[in-house]
């Protein structure tokens, strides 16, 4: 398979990747029409005939609904021109179809013009990026993330229904959903220190909250370069001084075991590791804060638990203080 | 598109937070809490047409479900909804405590609040103390 620039190889891999098989790309095509029974197909197909790159995917079977995606690679955005070129292929072949639906989708790294939204609108054309919001120009790992989001869930959400995308603009909404959620993803997650596990998305300190909140501690590790709180359930949350991961912990996590340096009480006197966990088992956690070099959290609202990189902190909040010394 | 009228009581979400307050209802115009909603349907791996670091979309075309947006008259215009968004990240994080709840809303979230007669629309970071939700929720801070 050849490839005109490295963003129609993106593309295509990107749909194979979402779709499997039935992922074509073509060249210089003249458009062939499943009918020609009709007058207008003569001015149809007659000079100049009207060559176009393309992308097709077939999308489903029964019934036959098939994607036509135009890769624009182009220095500045995206024009009204371009989007009107695809909404004429598109009606083309919808208009001549014996039974098959035609999606219209164009990518567009650079973005759009303002006056492409009204086209894509009437003619039932997705666009990516989205059009609307603050972001206009993402860049082009975006706009591919985007462009196989929007495959993936249109093979899922096709096999569900696929009645209702043939008037518009039904699928120019449906690809907006799904792109439009990006608006913001990246600026929310700039300089990332909390994450996912297993699947490393970059998350937040209220996620982080939402998964971790309520759950029962039923271990305490340290291992290589960090330092772990395991819940009840199977769900952990790892430290190791630059960032908080959470979620699924796997038992055979390779990293080894090492030497916790533990403190307690608002001075930090030594103590062991199994003193702490004496106390903290079975505790639920109740509260949370990041101070950058650790993170703690509020045990049954009686206890603070730190998570440094290299051990472990414990204080009584009970007052008075003197009194509650661990 | 269907009117009807009703409260718009809400709560905080487990995880993602929606870009605007969604109200749904079922086809009889009974409101659904959306956050028990998404967890009960994310059980149902058929409906899920995207789960990935920017979110969660789930299909629900065929359970006859409508969102209400408010007119300025102060009722609900319903229409029907074929997916449910929750971005897990859409915009800048804030902290509001809106009745009870102490909840974590981005900085484009719209909620619908009193305004003498009317119902009007306030992003999140224009939501100010003393201010009234249409469900009759006061926001405090």
């Amino acid at each position: 398979m050849t490839f005109r620039n490295e963003l129609e190889r993106k593309c295509f891999e990107a749909a194979k990747r979402a779709l499997g098989g039935g992922v074509v790309i073509e060249h210089n095509r003249t458009i062939q029409i499943e009918r020609a029974l009709f007058p207008e197909v003569a001015s149809f197909k007659g000079p100049p005939s009207k060559e176009i790159d393309v992308l097709v995917a077939e999308v489903l079977d029964r019934p036959k609904i098939v994607l036509l995606v135009s890769c624009k690679f182009l220095s500045r955005r995206a024009e009204p021109a371009h989007v009107q070129e695809w909404c004429a292929v598109v009606q083309a072949m919808n208009k001549y179809s014996d039974g098959t639906l035609y999606l219209g989708l164009v990518v567009s790294p650079t973005g759009f013009t303002s006056g492409c939204e009204a086209w894509a609108t009437s003619h039932n054309l997705g666009i990516v990026p989205p059009i609307k919001g603050r972001s206009l120009v993402f860049a082009e790992d975006t706009v591919l993330r985007m462009f196989e989001r929007v495959l993936v869930a249109l093979r899922t959400r096709l096999r569900l229904r696929s009645d209702d995308f043939g008037s518009a603009p039904a699928f120019f909404d449906f690809v907006c959903r799904f792109v439009a959620d990006f608006e913001g993803h990246e600026e929310a997650t700039a300089g990332g220190r909390y994450f996912v596990m297993p699947k490393g998305w970059v998350s937040s300190f209220g996620e982080m909250y939402s998964a971790v909140g309520g759950g029962l501690i039923e271990d305490l590790r340290a291992v290589e370069d960090g330092t772990v709180m395991m819940l009840v359930g199977g769900s952990a949350l790892r430290f190791n001084g630059a960032r908080v991961e959470f979620g699924e912990y796997s038992s055979t996590d390779a990293s080894t075991a090492a030497t916790a340096r533990c403190g307690k009480n608002l001075d930090m006197e030594p103590c062991t590791l199994e003193f702490i966990k004496s106390l903290v088992v079975g505790k639920a956690v109740t509260s949370a804060a990041d101070f950058g070099d650790f993170v703690e959290f509020g045990l049954d609202r009686r206890l603070n638990l730190g998570l440094h990189r290299l051990g472990f902190h414990l204080i009584s909040t009970e007052e008075p203080i003197e009194d509650h010394r661990l | 598109m269907q009117k009807f009228g009703g409260s718009s009581k809400r709560r905080a979400s487990s995880v993602a937070v929606p870009v605007e307050q969604v109200m749904l209802v079922d086809g009889q115009g009974q409101r659904l809490d959306v956050d028990a909603l998404v967890e009960t349907l994310r059980k149902e791996p058929q409906r899920i047409l995207a789960d990935d670091e920017v979110g969660l979309v789930l299909y629900v075309g065929d359970l006859n479900l409508y969102t209400l947006k408010p007119t300025e008259s102060g009722e609900f215009l319903a229409a029907p909804v074929t997916e449910i968004s929750r971005p897990r990240f859409s915009g800048r994080m804030l902290r509001k405590q809106i009745g009870a709840t102490v909840l974590s809303v981005t900085a484009d979230a719209v909620f619908v609040v009193r305004d003498g007669d009317v119902l009007k629309k306030v992003r999140a970071e224009k939501l100010e103390p003393g201010m009234v939700l249409a469900s009759g929720e006061k926001v405090y801070r």
